[in-house]
């Protein structure tokens, strides 16, 4: 008998609180703005400036406000532990976890700021994956820190608060080029997978599709989602998720150091990441490595809205497949599959990206040019601290959680026909970021 | 790395003394009745698969029923 899970409301879900936290602070910086308190949301937005020299100089950075942090860890500290009471996480032990995982965060936050290893190009994303990794790999993480590593809930906060800060005319603009360049890469990858699994290593169907959807369309989410429509073996999910996680995090190094190689812009680099990493948060960190806005706002744009909002689309057209062409079935005897397909695997945050970003875009435009521009240093620019911060809590757990030994146990076939993909997914996204559409992505401000 | 809930949901059209002989071979298979609602039988140790073969087996066509396998990421997975 199994020991099953009751089917849980919309508002118990991670994704769900993640909208609701990130609107919070969206709607909390905008009153403060209007009811003139902006001040009481600065106090939470810590700023680590650069420094150099000795650590006495990085703590008397810290020092020049010593509320910051304090006010930070408590803004976030009650958001996520009202978020774990609804959802019914063990509230105690989170909180305690989530107090180590913001030590962390602070420590890594001031390593990233000083100069000398700014210079070498460790930024904070880079320094959080390697601190988390060397400790996550030799150390025995206690289980109460464990409950506070929540990458995939920290990565959609911060989302949705960058939402916040891309005007909903730059998404407009860059739909339609995200989503036909999305498109091009994610046809040409699946194919690519897909074909090599079946026709070379001969895997079946639904573990190639699976294959080929985490290489192709939006990493592991896609590929939990085509293999739930498809209807894949449990074991080949697992080897698709490890896949993607082996190559996600070989190309949050590989990408960024490719991107400086090569002397692209932040845009065009942004933009290639978005195309060719195959993870939100390991895309994020890759993003971030470059210690430009630009190529974040460029990553968003290709990844969430040209990759990450169709995933649901192409769970109905493999479904669909599988259950004919995959089952020898006649569509009049073939198990129906309805269009709630799509709306099931739909990724609900991007709404919160879309919302957050309509929200701020209305705002500006019913308020004077002057008045804008005081909205922007007052509003969004603690708005956007606050995001880094989410994001640097989703780099520190995905170092922490990320366990090599664990990820080594798929067989050389997926691992060869994943590589196919590779193969054609980076070179191909490269050359449409920095030829094809260049001039777009060089000029994202 | 995932976890996984397997549904299956007898077809509106199957006649009542039907969906309830799909549902007691469900039982059989270890699939639980969802408390709520239309009738829902889960099962996170059930595949789909396995679940659609032993249907066809005791009988029931594809189209009397609907299936809903949902993966969802262990802890840790990014």
């Amino acid at each position: 008998m199994s020991a099953l899970p009751a089917a849980r409301p919309w508002h118990r879900h991670e994704e769900a609180w993640a909208i609701f936290i990130a609107m919070g602070l969206v709607l909390w910086v905008t009153l403060g703005y209007f009811l003139g308190v902006s001040r009481l949301v600065e106090a939470a937005a810590l700023n680590i400036p650069t420094w150099s020299g000795g650590l006495a100089t990085a703590t008397k950075a810290l020092g020049a406000r010593p509320a910051a942090p304090l006010a930070l860890f408590g803004v976030f500290l009650v958001a996520f532990s009202l978020a774990s009471r609804v959802m019914g996480w063990d509230v105690a032990r989170y909180a305690a976890g989530f107090a180590l995982l913001f030590a962390c965060s602070l420590l890594v936050a001031l390593l990233g700021s000083n100069q000398t290893l700014k210079s070498w190009q460790l930024e904070t994303p880079l320094i959080a994956l390697a601190v988390g990794m060397a400790l996550g790999n030799l150390v025995a993480l206690p289980a109460w820190f464990q409950s506070a590593l929540r990458t995939e809930f920290y990565v959609k906060v911060g989302i949705v608060l960058l939402g916040a800060t891309l005007p909903f005319s730059i998404i407009l603009k860059a739909g339609p080029l995200a989503i036909a360049q999305a498109t091009v890469v994610a046809v040409a990858t699946f194919l690519a997978i897909y074909l090599a699994a079946t026709r070379l290593f001969g895997l079946d169907p639904r573990f190639a599709a699976t294959l080929g959807a985490g290489g192709s369309i939006c990493g592991v989410s896609a590929s939990i989602a085509i293999g739930g429509a498809c209807r894949a073996e449990k074991s080949h999910v697992s080897v698709a998720v490890s896949m993607v996680v082996v190559w996600a995090i070989a190309m949050i190094f590989i990408l960024p150091v490719g991107a400086r190689v090569l002397g692209l812009s932040p845009g065009v680099a942004g933009a290639w990441i978005g195309t060719s990493e195959f993870a939100d948060a390991a895309g994020f960190a890759a993003a971030s490595a470059l210690g430009d806005d630009r190529a974040v706002k460029t990553f968003t744009l290709m990844k969430v809205v040209g990759r990450d909002m169709f995933v649901g689309v192409w769970a109905l057209l493999v479904a669909i497949l599988s259950v004919t062409v995959w089952e020898r079935r006649r569509a009049s005897e073939a198990e129906r599959v309805g269009g709630g397909e799509i709306w099931r695997r739909f990724p609900k945050f991007v709404l919160g990206f879309l919302g957050a970003s309509m929200l701020v875009t209305v705002v500006l435009a019913s308020i004077d040019a002057e008045s804008g521009t005081r909205f922007s240093s007052e509003a969004l620019a603690p708005l956007r601290t606050l995001r880094g911060w989410a994001f640097t809590w989703t780099f520190l757990s995905i170092g922490f959680t990320t366990r090599f030994r664990e990820l080594t146990r798929f067989g050389w076939r997926p691992l060869a026909a994943f590589a196919v993909g590779v193969l054609v997914n980076v070179p191909l996204g490269y050359w449409l970021s920095s030829h094809v559409f260049a001039s777009y992505w060089a000029g994202v401000r | 790395m995932v976890n996984h809930v397997t549904s299956v949901m007898p077809e509106r059209s199957l006649s009542e003394a039907r969906a309830a002989d799909l549902g007691a071979a469900l039982v059989d298979l270890g699939f639980e009745r969802d408390r709520r609602g239309r009738a829902v039988f889960r099962s996170t140790t059930v595949e789909a698969a396995a679940a659609r073969a032993y249907l066809r087996g005791r009988g029931f066509g594809d189209r009397e029923f609907r299936l809903v396998l949902v993966y969802e990421r262990s802890w840790g997975i990014l």
